[in-house]
C-alpha cells in the first residue's frame, strides 16, 4: 500500500466518523418528526443514503467494467476496482431494503410488500450478489475480468429500473423525494438539508470503504501471483498445494 | 418518541453492518499481508513467469 493510499484512507475515514456523529445529530435531534408520519420518518435519514450510495457503488462498477473492456484502458486495476465497489454496493443495497423494512413496518403496517420499488431493489441485490460469485470462480485473470466486466454492465441496467419504478408503476412506495422528474425537492428547510448531509457523509464513507477494499483486492491479487510463480517454480511444494486452495 | 424501537433498530444495524464490513477488509487484508514475500522468512528469490499482470493470459 502507497503512502499516499495510506493517508487518503486515514483521513477520509476521520471525516466519515465525524460525518456520521454530526448526521445521527441532526436526525435525530434537530430534524423535526413529520407531519404524518411522526418521529418514523427519521429513518429516512439511513434508508435514502444508502440507497444513493448503492447506486454511486454499481455506478463505479459498470465504468470500470467499461474501462476494462476497451483494449487502450484494458488493466486488472480496473478489474479490482469493480470488485471492490461491487462488494460495497451489496452491502448497502442489504442495508437499503433493511432500513426501508424498518421504516415500512410502523408506517404501512408490513415488512415487505411485492411492490415496484421493493421487488426491483431486491432483483439489483441479488444480481450483483451473482455477479460477486461470478469472481470467484477459478480461472485466469483476464478470463474472468472479462466475464465479470460484462455481467456489471448488463446489471447496472437494473438500477434506473429501480429509480423510475415508482414512476413507471403505482406503488405503494413514495415518489422520489429530490431526484424526481421535475427536479423539485418534496420536503424543506432542515429535512433536506439533514438528507443531504446524510447524502455527503455516506458519499465519504463510501470512499473510505472503497480505498480500503481496492488496497486488499490488489494485494490478494499480488498474492496470488506469487503463489503461482512458486508453485510453478517449484520451489516449495507446500506452497504449491496451496495454490489450488483459494 | 413514538416508534422508537424501530429508529434504534435501523441506526444501530447500519452502524452495526458498516463497522463489521470495515473490520472484516482489515481482517483479511491482515490475512493477505502475512503471506507477502516481504513478510515471510523465504530465503528463495521469487521466480518470475515473464509475464505482467496486465498482459491477457
Amino acid at each position: 500500500m502507497t503512502r499516499s493510499l495510506r493517508w487518503a484512507i486515514r483521513v477520509t475515514g476521520v471525516i466519515a466518523l465525524v460525518g456520521i456523529a454530526a448526521l445521527a445529530w441532526m436526525a435525530l435531534i434537530v430534524a423535526p418528526p413529520d407531519a404524518v408520519q411522526g418521529d418514523a420518518q427519521r429513518l429516512m435519514y439511513v434508508h435514502v443514503p444508502a440507497a444513493w450510495l448503492a447506486y454511486l457503488a454499481y455506478f463505479v462498477t459498470a465504468a470500470s467494467s467499461v474501462l476494462y473492456l476497451i483494449p487502450r484502458t484494458r488493466s486488472l486495476r480496473w478489474d479490482a476496482l469493480a470488485g471492490a465497489s461491487a462488494e460495497i454496493g451489496v452491502v448497502f443495497t442489504a442495508l437499503t431494503i433493511v432500513a426501508g423494512s424498518l421504516w415500512a413496518r410502523p408506517v404501512w403496517g408490513i415488512w415487505w410488500t411485492w411492490d415496484a420499488r421493493l421487488v426491483t431493489t431486491a432483483v439489483l441485490f441479488f444480481l450483483y450478489l451473482g455477479y460477486l460469485a461470478l469472481r470467484r470462480v477459478p480461472g485466469a485473470a483476464h478470463a474472468r475480468a472479462r466475464r465479470s466486466a460484462i455481467v456489471a454492465i448488463v446489471a447496472f441496467a437494473d438500477v434506473p429500473i429501480v429509480h423510475l419504478s415508482v414512476i413507471w408503476w403505482r406503488t405503494l412506495h413514495q415518489q422520489p423525494t429530490v431526484l424526481n422528474p421535475e427536479l423539485d425537492p418534496q420536503i424543506h428547510g432542515v429535512m433536506l438539508t439533514t438528507l443531504m448531509v446524510g447524502v455527503a457523509v455516506y458519499t465519504v464513507v463510501y470512499v473510505h470503504l472503497l480505498l480500503r477494499r481496492y488496497a486488499l483486492a490488489r494485494a490478494e491479487s499480488r498474492r496470488e501471483e506469487l503463489l503461482l510463480a512458486w508453485a510453478v517454480s517449484g520451489d516449495d511444494p507446500e506452497v504449491g498445494r496451496m495454490v489450488v486452495v483459494r | 418518541m413514538r416508534d422508537a424501537g424501530y429508529i434504534a433498530a435501523g441506526y444501530l444495524v447500519t452502524a452495526a453492518a458498516v463497522a463489521t464490513y470495515a473490520w472484516s477488509i482489515r481482517t483479511r487484508m491482515r490475512r493477505v499481508t502475512r503471506l507477502l514475500p516481504e513478510n515471510t522468512p523465504r530465503s528463495a528469490t521469487v521466480p518470475s513467469l515473464g509475464a505482467t499482470e496486465d498482459r491477457e493470459g
